[in-house]
């Protein structure tokens, strides 16, 4: 099914969708009409919040404006419906003469009481009116909606039986061609412009198209506009709608990944299972629940079980109601100038994302762990930003994400396949930069290294034959790989570094050669050894040191003996020569095994070690 | 299905575009019949015969992948281009892409190989000297000298078509194990929506013509030119 399709279909199930022809739109005040069409009052709608965030209610479908004029069926904004904005005041007078104009025609012959109420109304009405005590200067540019006074608790005008079936009737009117939708295959009027997708991060507020065809080379075989993709009238509808709902924020239903607002939904015959599905999608994602909610609650017991997941039991045993028979979309989208575009679309069975996740969430596993639960979906993507500091921790920017890696990421992680090659040395690059050696981070180069691993079996073998599924995760001081040994010996260069000077020296190893020791280990490391021969391990052995946490001279020798042994037997191993330079997948292995070396045994075996302010371990979360 | 081919194309790349995301263009799955089609006329057409796509076979697995490039906004003019003509002067045609840049995403299909089944039948304009058996011969040699009237491609002219016949009896290349998928419709078929058929380029206003497309065990099945299950 295409996206279109299967939102067509989610639509349907939609609890409380608003019919067609009519949208959910964020409507200012109510005025109060008396049956001869004088004011007899103005109701405000807007919430008693900070932002007085208007009300939202399902009126008549506004017309798709451009630049050309166009009046909404029994509501608008005060331009039209009242003549008056700020903005351009005779712009807004031929608005209200439109309004007015288009309601005479479609009202002509209306009998009910209301909808003659509103039309005396509209004949009677100047904008000069527009002023203290009943009409406040705020409302200036909401929309308003209409109802008769002392009936406006039972609906508004344009919720009146007379004023639907006329509703019904201009909706008549305003159909075009016939043409085979390709949503539905059925031949039915075929949208000409497609409602516009409000709610996309980064596009314009106002809406952006997702099925437009706004310039010459947008346009196929004389084809204009909508004739392009012939997509019938209710289909545009169903999917605009149904779109716009799940983009608002708090539907639970969207996640902003990197610069595409991400929206996911299930479909299931069981509407509770297909909510709970949604939530666990939610939780997979990492949206971000307010602690001490219900919702936060329910998410920390999904937690556990995706943890669960996330060590390898299958779906079936976790949550069995989920393994079968629920399918799951989830759709990536983007600004682009006016436009929204796709940036990925997926659907699969539940069960076949739980997996992949499990996939994702063992391959990105590393010791020592980021955090408890498994690393989301968001927080990795957001490792893609350059490392930030904001009030003394480290941030990362969700508007500097590179964008179409993070994408692309989120692509691999939902189908299992390989991750963005670019990511790598995008990730690389970034610890060269700004020295932080982020754990997810690591975690997501060491994903990266062994899923490309095993995908091409490369991947080491223990030596019973059988594949060593868990590479990477752990230290791993017999690892023969070359660069992670070198990361490691480069750890060791750093601690006799800081036992020899103490932690309060300025730049330590790590900071002035990091990058330089991974890419270049050939040319760096020879003096390297040097410099903790000759100085630090020799001042060691000396029985000197600035280290707090050394007690005594023979303290001082005692460490000294043990990391001159350590760091002799590594050297020793190097015997047949440094490599030169390293590929992106060696810089990633050495990072790793620097990372392990310098952070996986602290507490075991250096109680009392100093503790370094970039030694983040604890969760940075966004 | 006497004059039936069969044609193993492949590519790194390939991109069907849905006609309806196809400013910021996004793939079908499978190839389309209208692009299959396109790929045996590029080996060998003529008035004479009209290419009929039987079937497809899906033999990777279907993945995507996005890219973005550097696109222009308008079309070179055919009206400019016709006024020149006349004028037998080119001053005014002209694109100037650097002027006109746009950059659009598209998502397309990563490492594709189908193997399109077809047949062709014969148009009224078929004179006297075709028959079936000319131009399956034509076909034939054509395809297994791998020569062509242009290269063929898949989907849009960036993405170059490989293309190896399949002689008759020889067995289809081997599938992908990792197409042994749910996805790819195997166990259940895999209901793909309703997919461009082509486009009906005789009748007024030039209509696309749809059909629902189902994946089953790896394989689309076309209805044929006619069938009821074409909508337009």
């Amino acid at each position: 099914m295409s996206l279109l399709a299967s939102l067509v279909r989610a639509y349907d199930r939609l609890p409380d969708a608003p019919p067609y022809g009519y949208s959910a739109e964020k409507i200012g005040f109510c005025v109060l009409l008396n049956p001869d069409g004088s004011v007899a009052g103005v109701a405000d709608l807007r919430g008693d919040d900070k932002k007085r965030s208007p009300r939202v209610l399902l009126v008549p479908q506004p017309p798709i404006r451009t630049s050309g004029k166009k009046a909404c069926f029994l509501w608008d904004k005060t331009a039209y419906c009242l003549g008056v904005t700020a903005g351009n005041a005779s712009r807004a007078q031929e608005e209200h003469a439109l309004f007015v104009a288009d309601h005479e025609r479609w009202l002509a012959d209306a009998d009910d009481a209301g909808l003659r109420a509103f039309l005396a109304f509209l004949r009677t009405w100047t904008p000069d009116r527009f002023g203290p005590p009943d009409w406040d200067q705020d409302l200036v540019d909401q929309n308003a909606v209409f109802a008769l006074a002392g009936q406006h608790r039972a609906g508004f005008i344009h919720d009146r039986q007379a004023a639907k079936a006329i509703w019904q009737r201009i909706g008549g009117e305003r159909q075009g061609r016939q043409g085979a939708c390709l949503v539905s295959g059925d031949m039915a009027p075929i949208a000409d412009l497609h409602p516009k997708i409000k709610g996309v991060w980064g596009a314009q507020s106002a809406g952006a198209s997702l099925v437009s065809f706004n310039a010459e080379a947008y346009e196929s075989y004389g084809h204009e506009s909508g004739d392009n993709a012939p997509v019938s009238q209710a289909a545009a509808f169903a999917y605009t709608t149904v779109l716009n709902r799940y983009l608002t924020t708090g539907s639970g239903h969207r996640v902003q990944i990197g610069d595409a607002s991400t929206v996911f939904w299930a479909d299931c015959s069981d509407a509770e299972v297909a909510e709970e599905a949604e939530f666990w999608g939610g939780a997979m994602f990492g949206e971000p629940s307010k602690a001490g909610t219900a919702e936060d609650m329910a998410e920390r017991k999904i937690q556990d079980k995706l943890r669960a997941i996330a060590a390898g039991r299958p779906l079936r045993e976790v949550a069995p109601q989920l393994a079968e028979g629920v399918r799951f979309f989830i759709a990536g989208l983007a600004p682009n100038a006016a436009r929204v575009s796709l940036r990925f679309y997926w659907e699969g069975s539940f069960g076949t994302l739980a997996q992949h996740y499990a996939a994702y969430s063992q391959d990105v596993a590393i010791e020592p762990a980021p955090q408890r639960r498994p690393v989301s979906i968001r927080a990795a993507t957001l490792r893609t930003a350059p490392a930030e500091l904001h009030n003394g921790t480290v941030r990362y920017d969700g508007e500097r994400v590179s964008r179409l890696l993070a994408g692309e990421l989120l692509r691999a992680i939902i189908t299992g396949g390989r991750f963005p090659r670019a990511l790598l040395a995008l990730l690389v690059l970034r610890i060269r930069s700004d020295q932080v050696l982020d754990p997810i981070r690591l975690a997501l180069i060491k994903g990266l290294i062994v899923r490309d691993m095993r995908l091409d079996g490369r991947l080491p073998r223990r030596a019973d034959g059988t594949e060593q599924g868990d590479y990477l995760m752990c230290a791993d001081p017999d690892d023969p790989n070359v660069a992670r040994r070198l990361g490691r010996l480069f750890a060791l260069f750093e601690k006799a570094q800081m036992a020899a000077l103490g932690d309060g020296i300025n730049s330590t190893v790590k900071d002035k050669f990091l990058g330089a020791a991974a890419a270049t280990p050939g040319r760096v490391f020879p003096a390297l050894c040097i410099a903790a021969e000759n100085h630090h391990l020799k001042r060691l052995r000396n029985g000197h040191s600035d280290a707090r946490w050394i007690k005594d001279a023979d303290h001082a020798r005692r460490v000294a003996a043990g990391l001159g042994r350590e760091i002799g037997a590594l050297w020793a191993s190097f015997a047949e020569g440094l490599p030169a330079q390293h590929s992106a997948e060696d810089q990633g292995l050495f990072l790793i095994g620097y990372y392990q070396e310098r952070y996986a045994r602290r507490d075991a075996a250096e109680p009392g070690h100093g503790s370094d302010p970039d030694t983040t371990l604890q969760e940075q979360d966004e | 299905m006497a004059y039936g081919i069969r044609l193993h194309v492949w590519g790194t790349h390939a991109l069907f575009t849905r006609p309806e995301m196809k400013v910021e263009r996004v793939s079908y799955d499978v190839m389309t019949p209208s692009a299959a089609r396109g790929i045996l006329e590029a080996i060998h057409w003529k008035p004479a015969i009209r290419w009929a796509i039987d079937r497809i076979h899906v033999l990777h697995p279907i993945r995507f992948q996005s890219i973005r490039r550097n696109e222009v906004g308008s079309k070179a003019s055919a009206t400019l281009a016709r006024r020149a003509m006349h004028r037998g002067d080119l001053g005014g045609v002209q694109l100037l892409v650097d002027e006109d840049r746009q950059q659009r995403a598209s998502s397309v299909l990563v490492a594709p190989s189908y193997v399109i089944e077809a047949h062709f039948d014969l148009t009224p304009r078929a004179g006297a000297e075709d028959n079936e058996g000319k131009h399956l011969d034509l076909f034939n040699r054509r395809a297994a000298r791998g020569q062509c009237f242009h290269q063929p491609c898949l989907g849009t002219r960036e993405f170059a078509a490989h293309f190896a016949l399949i002689p008759p009896g020889a067995p289809l290349p081997e599938r992908d194990p990792d197409t042994l998928t749910v996805e790819h419709g195997f166990g259940t078929p895999r209901d793909l929506g309703f997919v461009l058929w082509d486009i009906d380029h005789a009748a007024p206003g030039r209509p696309s013509l749809f059909f629902r497309a189902t994946l089953r065990d790896g394989v689309l099945d076309v209805p044929a030119p006619g069938s009821p299950d074409i909508r337009g």
